[in-house]
């Protein structure tokens, strides 16, 4: 009885959220182009405060409004090292997703960035980034932010900081880790409006470097 | 070549070899077997104890010779070593086997002797396993010296050959277990290369009766080291009867190994080519050019050179022999391969030679010369990336199961927490993970005296009752449920795909975050 009831209720908020998916105003499904998995067996007994909890499932549909386009393709990178150990720069931007060997760009040891020029400002609605997804790892000290200003000294909005203890110097953030993964970390861009995006990291739990495969930014065209 | 020509050379590839070797030492996190024999060198050094342990350890010297390095660096306890000092042995030694080749020069020649210490200077695994504070460079530079003297042995040597040659046999056995293998096949090498010579064998003390006594010398002086040193220098004679224990242990590891199984081909391949990560890697210079040595070696006719002819069939036979040996046994690791690799770099300059003095031309020598000169500066500059660039990253085809960068950064925050503390470096700090988690946390953490160490399930309450918890992953639900809100959790990687969580004490924490703001 206690299975049947059970069912039921999965059955009914999966119809739910479907539902809302269709009937929530202005907004639609993001729909995304995913790279194929490289490792098998992301340890999925991973619960922690600090950690997002890996479910092994895949992520739930994102919704965005209506018109949404990807706003980052072919786009200038720049970065805060001018002079990737591993790739070009824009590789980022390439549309190109795999975890496999000449898919991605090294950067040096310690804090990195890397910086989308859209070429205009744009509400942006989500950003989608993947590291390095052929193994499981944490990149450390994670900020995400928009800003108008290609310095980000100004009119700054940060959109995701899991810099707890503020070791990069960019303010202390409240954001949990999270494990690489073949569909990449889609952080809520909630409208922040911007013409440049900038993603910076500070090593990762298998090597001093940072990596990039792909970041691709979403939103509105105008 | 000169003498003068081959002498600068191998002082230029000494000079290359202490440069590659010795810079940076401590770019590399402590591989867990370099921490566990740290600690080990602790105990002999604070308190003189060593004990020869078959089930985890390798054989002493590497302990003892270590001994010297710690002293001259006013170093007398576990807290005061650093990674500089440990590491600086199989420097020492990476460095000393290039300079027993010039002892190979009568049998090889002048240009293959220069051409091997190059080479062997600039390999990226020989630099590699030279800057790790394991047994191999050690295990390497006794292995050659035991070549080389049988060699001279079998080339009517003189007596002192037979002492050499028991010397190192007893240093290579008093080193590590591998040496059963590596010892048996010089011997079985000569052999055979001295019968395939037929008319054209060299003389010596076996062709004319004068063998027995000088065999006994060398048989004693083998014993009486490697005696020595597993009897913790007499102070523990049943020592000296702990190889032959293990070697039931070593035997089953060998053949049915739990972990690092590997196929036959894992030493050929690591050597020839690997990439990954966009990273390549090569060795197959020394491997082409030491196939062309090994061929030429059984082309050559019986009146032309006989010792050159049988030393460049002896040195084909051993690597031969050896890399077949330890090819065959299923447990692998990479280090392995410099037993046998350290005397494929004499057939490598054998190979070379014989390059030289088949081509008649003397400008295709020059070409010859200017292409081994470009090759040779490639290859060291993998050795560069391999030992500093890359030197713990997982793309690099010579680390294995290497300590990430990350760990390192984990135990900086375990003791910047601790200088906050009220017990300061007394601060407890429990460790709940599995033996294999735990390494080498012991050597990070080795000025902390009160950190405990227990292998899950937690069962003692006191495990969770330091400000500071290290815990394997898979026990990070159990203690969420038990410590609550009022721990703050941070994730760092031990090893490539292993995470360690680092619980800390929030009211530390907090005041870990105001000083750092």
């Amino acid at each position: 009885m206690k299975k049947i009831i059970l069912a039921s209720s999965v059955a009914l908020l999966a119809a739910f959220v479907s539902l809302a998916a269709q009937t929530t105003p202005g907004k639609e499904e993001l729909k995304l182009k995913l790279p194929k998995p490289m490792f098998i067996g992301t340890p999925t007994n991973l619960k922690s405060p600090n950690l997002e909890v890996v479910t092994g499932k895949s992520r739930a549909p994102f919704l965005v409004p209506k018109g949404t386009v990807l706003l980052s393709g072919k786009k200038k990178v720049t970065s805060s090292d001018a002079n990737p150990v591993i790739g070009e720069l824009d590789m980022i931007t390439d549309g190109e997703k795999s975890g496999g060997d000449g898919y991605f760009v090294e950067l040096g040891p310690g804090v990195q960035w890397v910086q989308i020029d859209l070429g205009a400002s744009h509400p942006l609605s989500a950003i989608l980034a993947w590291h390095f997804h052929s193994q499981a790892r944490i990149y450390h000290d994670v900020t995400v932010q928009v800003s108008d200003d290609p310095a980000f000294k100004a009119g700054v909005t940060t959109i995701f900081n899991n810099d707890h203890d503020n070791s990069s110097k960019l303010g202390q953030g409240k954001d949990k880790e999270y494990i690489e993964v073949a569909e990449g970390r889609l952080f809520d861009a909630n409208g922040a409006k911007g013409r440049y995006v900038r993603l910076s990291s500070k090593s990762n739990t298998t090597n001093d470097l940072n990596h990039y495969v792909e970041v691709e930014v979403y939103g509105l065209p105008k | 070549m000169t003498r003068a020509g081959a002498g600068a050379l191998v002082a230029i590839a000494l000079a290359a070899a202490l440069a590659l070797r010795g810079a940076r030492l401590d770019v590399r996190p402590m591989h867990h077997d370099e921490a566990n024999q740290a600690i080990k060198f602790g105990d002999l050094l604070e308190r003189g104890e060593y004990r020869y342990d078959y089930r985890e350890h390798h054989g002493p010297t590497l302990y003892y010779l270590t001994l010297p390095s710690a002293w001259s660096g006013g170093r007398h306890s576990l807290a005061s070593l650093d990674e500089v000092t440990l590491r600086r042995v199989p420097v020492v030694f990476g460095a000393a086997t290039i300079l027993l080749l010039p002892f190979l020069s009568v049998g090889i020649g002048r240009t293959a002797t220069a051409v091997a210490a190059v080479l062997m200077a600039l390999s990226p695994a020989m630099v590699f396993y030279s800057r790790m504070f394991i047994q191999e460079a050690l295990l390497a530079c006794f292995t050659l010296a035991f070549v080389i003297a049988v060699g001279r042995i079998a080339t009517n040597g003189g007596r002192a050959w037979w002492i050499l040659a028991g010397v190192a046999a007893g240093l290579a056995v008093a080193t590590k277990e591998t040496s059963v293998i590596v010892l048996p096949a010089a011997v079985l090498a000569s052999v055979i290369a001295w019968s395939s010579r037929g008319s054209g064998r060299p003389r010596n003390a076996l062709t004319d009766g004068r063998w027995r006594a000088p065999l006994l010398a060398s048989l004693a002086a083998a014993v009486a080291v490697a005696a020595l040193f597993y009897s913790s220098f007499f102070t523990s004679p049943a020592g000296i009867l702990e190889p032959f224990r293990g070697a039931g242990t070593y035997l089953a590891r060998g053949v049915d190994p739990a972990s690092h199984a590997h196929p036959w081909h894992y030493y050929l391949r690591l050597l020839a080519y690997t990439s990954s990560g966009g990273v390549k890697w090569s060795e197959g210079l020394v491997v082409v050019l030491a196939v062309v040595g090994a061929v030429t070696a059984w082309r050559q006719r019986d009146g032309a050179r006989p010792d050159t002819a049988f030393w460049t069939r002896y040195l084909t036979c051993d690597v031969a022999i050896a890399a077949a040996t330890f090819s065959a046994i299923p447990y692998k690791t990479p280090w392995n391969l410099l037993p046998f690799y350290v005397v494929a770099f004499a057939l490598a300059g054998s190979g070379f030679a014989t390059l030289i003095e088949m081509t008649r031309s003397r400008a295709l020598r020059r070409v010859l010369a200017g292409t081994l000169a470009i090759a040779s500066c490639q290859l060291g500059w993998q050795a560069w990336r391999a030992a500093v660039t890359y030197a713990s990253d997982p793309r690099n085809p010579y680390v294995y199961a290497q300590t990430v960068p990350d760990a390192v950064r984990m135990a900086t925050r375990i003791r910047d927490l601790s200088s906050l503390h009220a017990d300061g470096a007394r601060m407890q700090v429990s460790v709940i993970a599995s033996p294999y988690e735990q390494w080498p946390l012991p050597w990070y953490l080795r000025t902390m005296p009160n950190v405990g160490y227990w292998t899950p399930p937690p069962g003692d309450a006191r495990a969770v009752q330091a400000p500071v918890i290290v815990s394997s992953i898979e026990h990070t639900p159990a203690l969420d449920k038990a410590l609550g809100d009022r721990y703050v959790a941070e994730f760092y990687g031990l090893r490539p795909d292993l995470l360690l969580a680092l619980y800390i004490e929030r009211g530390l924490w907090d005041r870990f975050l105001a000083k750092v703001k």
